[in-house]
């Protein structure tokens, strides 16, 4: 049980991870950078979804991505429209800054999420046992 | 979305559900034995044709530009429904794994990408994707969104689609095109993806719902208009991301996942709103359906008060959220519609009054460019030089579209449980019906052409529904009769409609290359117009600010950068070309103002009416007087630094025109 728990955590982690590994990848010159920073611009939103649904290996991974990209260009528009209106240019800085943020808060979301299925986890087992 | 509790409610309720689904089985295709080969010579022979239809298809855009005949309509039939019919079939078959579809969905997305990227692979070169591209040159050079271009104003107040573009920008260090592209194919894809995840959540089966995503690929703009880079194209998904994220609110089993459906589907729905205006229109239309016409019959956990809240503060939240974005931020938008609206109206009032009383009625004059009949309807195809069987395409399509809702309301009619789950969309694709003889309308007709991509999400799923519906009798000799030729039958009928929509939403200079037409947007562009914008890049400060018409304006635009007038009450450039007068001052002084110095003349407007839109404004006069022209040549404050075999471009000395206007206002007269 905990076994299964980890391997469906671990695939809800693997967004954020992408998208982390996308920030990292901006170094490296175009156009070997078009498709991690595609893949970057798409985690946002699926770890947004993934989040939203319970169990991410129930749907569609192409769906999951479909959605994500929607998902990630509603929070990079609402985002930016922020940054506009409150002065602040945007710039590649910003917008990449403004991407670490997305990252990072998914990430946290996940980090609690996965100590919270771990927790439900030891319990369920123990009271199996 | 389904999850596994609607999955449980709904499962008894649909008669759409199951259909052909093992319970069929004895009267499937799939148990009509017939000698089979082996799996992988299949799927290299799949491959094989599926790489000859590209290969048509590509050809056909190659032969284009130098084909008189008509060859090559043919070719891109072939490569064009060919390919996504393959991809249809590996969608649909029975056999596949739901990752399958889903892929099959998303490939069949990104097949009917590939005309457009055919027509503009390097920059674009529609109009709108030239305002729009311009505008994110803008945001991206400036750093700050609400940028405008003269050729869209409107465009200015809905920067979703900029921001987007931007953002994919700064984050892959892309060329800024490859992004637009980029964008683009990533909402298209979501489309399908959308209405495949919608039809789920509606309880059709997997079958089904992957009939009724590809299906929306029947709609007339999503081949090439909303292919295109402009902001209907990324605000069609979000509209219907809010219409699923509301339909799964309903018909979520717990608060917590009511409340983050929710929550996404608000988010989407205020990117709709501000990505592009009548998206926003019609998503709205789109909640209003469900909220009044969708009642599902829920397990007593989904029916509570927060629900019956839910039903309609969702698409009165999002409506607010719409009036104030007009109303604080895009206040133009009304000034933009409403003159489509009013006039539109008139027309229809005007066509009722000649039809009620026999006499013909003068049309307004919004659109005066296309072809009527004395009762002022429009004549479809008149002026165009399409095939044959496009042409009977176009006019049959509309009669299948009709049958196959006649099949869907047929199908649900003896489920009570079916028809309060599917009556939504059925009004909704009942006012596609409706929009259809307002095609004939001149005014009416862009209007009625605009909400087809709103509507048809609509088709789409009474299209699925009826894709599973049973055959009209229980003998089994015609059951089976009916099933096996169903494939074939609907296969006929779909690349009809195809055909059809796709000839009668896209003007055949939007859809193949060609040699040169004055006034098109696509194939006004020759060798000399590449010389002469090389030379404005080269030679003009940029970005050059200047006065032109509207076609070469698009070419400037989009090969030199240039910042191009438009023909505005305050700013009437217009006057250069069909005044007898001289320019008045104020037309001087407000072309100093705003930095437009240049005036850029093609003398083919003396010699041709363009073909699609007007050089400046509605209802101007056909042809530009000739001496109009010519008499920029003798005016001593316009200076010659250019000139080709069509094009003139003068350099406007201000000073001069000041000295020399007080005793030069009169007409030049025609000789």
């Amino acid at each position: 049980m905990i076994a299964r728990s980890l391997f469906r955590t671990d695939t809800r982690l693997l967004p954020p991870l992408l998208a982390l590994v996308t920030l990292l990848a901006l170094i490296v010159p175009y156009p070997l950078r078009l498709l991690p920073g595609i893949v970057g611009f798409l985690a946002p939103g699926a770890s947004t979804l993934a989040a939203i649904r319970q169990d991410t290996r129930r749907e569609g991974a192409l769906e999951l991505l479909g959605l994500g990209a929607l998902a990630s260009s509603s929070l990079y528009i609402i985002g930016l429209l922020l940054l506009d209106s409150s002065g602040i240019l945007i710039t590649r800085t910003s917008v990449v800054v403004f991407a670490a943020s997305l990252t990072l808060l998914t990430s946290m979301t996940y980090t609690l999420r996965l100590r919270l299925l771990m927790r439900a986890s030891a319990h369920t087992d123990s009271t199996h046992d | 979305m389904p999850t596994t509790p609607q999955d449980a409610v709904h499962a008894h309720s649909s008669n759409t559900v199951r259909a052909s689904e093992p319970r069929n089985l004895p009267y499937t295709t799939r148990n009509l034995r017939r000698p089979r080969l082996p799996p992988h010579i299949n799927a290299a022979l799949r491959v094989a044709a599926f790489l000859t239809a590209l290969t048509a298809l590509l050809t056909a855009y190659r032969i284009a530009p130098e084909t008189t005949n008509e060859d090559y309509y043919l070719l891109f039939w072939l490569g064009f429904a060919g390919g996504l019919g393959l991809l249809s079939l590996l969608a649909l078959s029975v056999s596949s794994r739901p990752l399958w579809r889903t892929t099959a969905i998303s490939a069949t997305a990104l097949y009917t990408l590939v005309p457009k990227l055919a027509m503009s692979p390097t920059h674009p070169i529609y109009f709108d994707e030239t305002a729009h591209f311009e505008i994110t040159r803008f945001v991206v050079s400036t750093g700050n969104l609400f940028q405008a271009s003269p050729l869209l104003p409107i465009g200015r107040d809905y920067p979703g689609l900029q921001a987007v573009t931007a953002a994919l920008n700064f984050l892959s260090g892309a060329p800024l095109w490859d992004c637009a592209l980029a964008v683009v194919a990533l909402a298209h894809v979501s489309i399908l993806l959308i209405i495949y995840r919608t039809a789920r959540e509606l309880s059709l089966s997997e079958r089904a719902s992957t009939a009724a995503a590809l299906s929306y690929v029947l709609m007339a703009n999503f081949v090439y208009g909303d292919a295109q880079y402009s902001y209907e194209s990324l605000a069609l998904p979000f509209l219907f991301a809010a219409v699923l994220c509301f339909l799964a609110a309903l018909n979520a089993a717990s608060h917590l996942t009511r409340l983050r459906f929710s929550a996404l589907g608000l988010l989407a729905g205020t990117t709709c709103i501000v990505t592009h205006h009548l998206s926003a229109l019609g998503m709205l239309l789109l909640l209003a359906l469900v909220a009044i016409l969708y009642r599902p019959d829920t397990a007593p956990a989904c029916s509570t008060p927060f629900t019956a809240l839910l039903r309609y503060a969702y698409p009165l939240l999002l409506t607010s959220i719409l009036i104030l974005w007009i109303g604080l931020v895009a206040p133009a938008t009304v000034s933009y519609l409403l003159p489509h609206l009013t006039s539109s109206l008139r027309d229809l009032s005007d066509t009722l009054h000649g039809l009620l009383w026999g006499a013909p009625t003068p049309m307004s004059s919004f659109t005066p460019s296309l072809a009527t009949n004395s009762l002022g309807l429009r004549s479809p195809f008149e002026h165009s030089d399409i095939p044959l069987y496009e042409h009977l395409a176009g006019l049959l399509a509309p009669f299948i579209l009709f049958a196959v809702f006649i099949t869907a309301c047929l199908a649900i009619r003896r489920s009570r449980a079916s028809r309060r789950t599917s009556a939504w969309y059925l009004a909704g694709a009942a006012l596609y019906f409706v929009s259809l003889p307002l095609t004939l309308l001149p005014a009416a007709s862009t209007g009625a052409h605009r909400s087809w991509a709103t509507t048809f999400f609509a088709v789409s799923l009474t299209i699925g529904t009826a894709s599973s519906a049973t055959p009209p009798t229980r003998h089994r000799h015609i059951r089976r009769a009916y099933l096996s030729t169903r494939p074939i039958a609907l296969g006929f009928l779909l690349v009809t409609v195809l055909m059809g929509d796709v000839t009668q939403g896209t003007a055949p200079d939007y859809r193949f290359p060609g040699p040169y037409e004055f006034g098109s947007d696509t194939r006004s562009v020759t060798a000399e117009t590449l010389a002469m914008a090389d030379w404005v890049k080269r030679h003009l400060p940029p970005p050059a600010h200047v006065v032109t018409d509207r076609y070469t304006a698009i070419a400037l635009t989009n090969l030199a950068a240039a910042i191009p007038a438009v023909n505005t009450p305050q700013l009437q450039i217009a006057d250069f070309w069909y005044d007898a007068y001289p320019p008045p001052p104020n037309l001087l002084a407000h072309m100093q103002a705003a930095g437009f110095r240049y005036i850029v003349i093609d003398d083919r407007t003396a010699l041709y009416a363009p073909l699609e839109a007007e050089l400046f404004y509605p209802s101007e006069p056909a042809i530009v007087p000739a001496t109009n022209l010519t008499r920029l040549r003798t005016w001593p404050w316009l200076h010659t630094i250019y000139r080709s075999t069509h094009y003139v471009i003068y350099r406007v000395s201000f000073h001069a025109y000041d000295n020399w206007y007080p005793t030069h206002r009169h007409p030049v007269l025609a000789p």
